[in-house]
């Protein structure tokens, strides 16, 4: 009885009146024809941040200049790739070079940038070859005098660890310095740009 | 300054351009082309071509049952309001995407229509029946408890000196039989609607089967709207986050007429076939 009177609620339930199923023609498969292309799936994004921090050493070939000196660079700034598949780049960057022959320069510069992979795999992106090409220009103070100047630097190797050698033309009021510098250090195009 | 001019229009064109959509979408690259219709590169032509080649078919219905009639007839309005519930059904083909989500809805073309999915809350609200309150008892299988567990794990145990154990009041929602119990007219409405939900198609297409049911209480003269989307969604090849994935809606209405003939309208607009939406967006 009490059993009864606990399902009462449902058994007053009417049941659902069925209700006729719609007639539909059967679902077609659409396969691809042919290899699946890969372009726009790539991503659209063709501009990435640019990190670039380097020390070494710069030769010096006027008498009285020192030889050979400590050199550090850090420099920013940014890689705009040539359309999604393609594996270079216009290289804009900026930042601080330090030479121990008492310069300290603003460094501003435009180049090439060879290796943007489309890699998943960040160890891979990581070590993945890249090459740059860049032409600088140079303002600042050497021993305490306006200074000016001109760099070209090309770098190659993997990113972790990319080797730069590089041509610099220094002149201040009262000299013109020719110096040879060699530098390593990472280098990494920030974001999907691997 | 030509040269410059020049140099920059190549180096623009280099950036910009692609392969040519309309090749995609003929040898069905969709999820290339749905990629490129997301990047702004000819949307429509992509569009129309998605349409085609998903061929949505859709049927509604109203459906009858004694309940919805003596819910029309307890519902205060003059005249009185029309409570319809609608069973959706909607069938794409299966295309080479990595998803295709169909969705509907229906709306008011004008004020006086209120149409929701059909829930058990839903029917409750029509009903008017009272549900019962949730219950509340102690327990130990509470969130603080689990955090002291974490504590006690990491101290070896010595956290529980200073923090023990201790019961928490929880809510527990009633269970069915209690709601079947309490809202015995709404438990029957929302028997009508067992098998709403989307079957999706075999591995490597997307494509579905689905079934919703709406309930739309409108005023009697109201117009009623059949909105039917089709999301398809293909992923970047170097995902890291959800929005780099691609998307493209479909979408397109129907117009139901006035909501006191919906059954009429919807029985003869389909006669218990399912039309492809493109007819159906068609017809006048």
């Amino acid at each position: 009885m009490l059993i009864a009177l606990l399902f009462a609620p449902l058994a007053l339930a009417p049941s659902p009146a069925p209700q006729r199923e719609p007639l539909f023609t059967e679902a077609a498969v659409l396969r691809e024809r042919g290899p699946s292309p890969e372009y726009y799936r790539l991503s659209p994004r063709v501009t990435y941040g640019l990190m670039r921090s380097q020390i070494g050493a710069q030769l010096c070939f006027e008498a009285g200049c020192g030889g050979v000196a400590f050199a550090l660079d850090v420099l920013t700034g940014a890689v705009v790739r040539f359309g999604r598949t393609s594996r270079w780049g216009a290289v804009v960057q900026g930042g601080y070079s330090y030479v121990g022959f008492g310069q300290h320069l603003a460094v501003a510069g435009l180049g090439l940038f060879g290796g943007l992979a489309r890699s998943e795999d960040p160890r891979a992106a990581i070590t993945s070859t890249a090459a740059t090409l860049t032409l600088d220009a140079l303002a600042g103070s050497v021993h305490g005098q306006p200074a000016l100047g001109a760099r070209v630097s090309a770098s190659f190797g993997p990113r972790w660890f990319s080797v730069a050698l590089g041509y610099q033309l220094v002149r201040t009021e009262t000299s013109v310095s020719h110096q040879v510098r060699l530098t390593i250090g990472p280098i990494d195009a920030l974001g999907d740009g691997r | 300054m030509k040269q410059l001019v020049m140099l920059t229009t190549l180096a623009l064109a280099t950036v910009a351009c692609g392969p040519s959509v309309r090749p995609l979408v003929e040898a069905r690259h969709y999820r290339e082309a749905v990629c490129a219709a997301n990047d702004g590169v000819e949307p429509a032509l992509v569009r129309s071509a998605l349409a085609r080649d998903s061929a949505i078919a859709v049927h509604a219905q109203r459906v009858n049952h004694g309940q919805l009639d003596a819910l029309e007839a307890r519902l205060p309005g003059d005249p009185p309001v029309s409570v319809s519930l609608l069973r959706i059904d909607a069938q794409s083909n299966a295309l080479p995407l990595d998803g295709l989500e169909l969705e509907v809805s229906v709306a008011g073309r004008s004020s006086g229509v209120i149409a929701r999915p059909a829930t058990f809350e839903r029917f409750v609200e029509l009903t008017r029946e009272r549900l019962p309150p949730h219950h509340t008892t102690l327990s130990w299988w509470n969130e603080a408890n689990s955090l002291r567990g974490l504590a006690a794990l990491a101290t070896g145990g010595l956290s529980l000196l200073f923090a023990p154990f201790r019961q928490e009041a929880v809510s527990i929602p009633p269970s069915a039989y209690e709601l079947a119990r309490a809202a015995p007219r709404a438990t029957a409405l929302l028997a009508l609607t067992n098998g709403a939900g989307c079957r999706a198609h075999v591995d490597g297409v997307r494509g579905a089967r689905c079934r919703w049911y709406w309930l739309v209480v409108a005023a009697p003269d109201a117009e009623v709207e059949l909105t039917l989307s089709a999301r398809a969604s293909a992923d970047r090849t170097e995902r890291r986050r959800d929005e780099d994935r691609c998307s493209l809606t479909v979408r397109a209405e129907v117009s139901l007429g006035p909501a006191r003939r919906l059954g009429a309208t919807l029985d003869r607009m389909f006669d218990g076939r399912a039309l492809p939406l493109v007819e159906l967006t068609r017809a006048p």
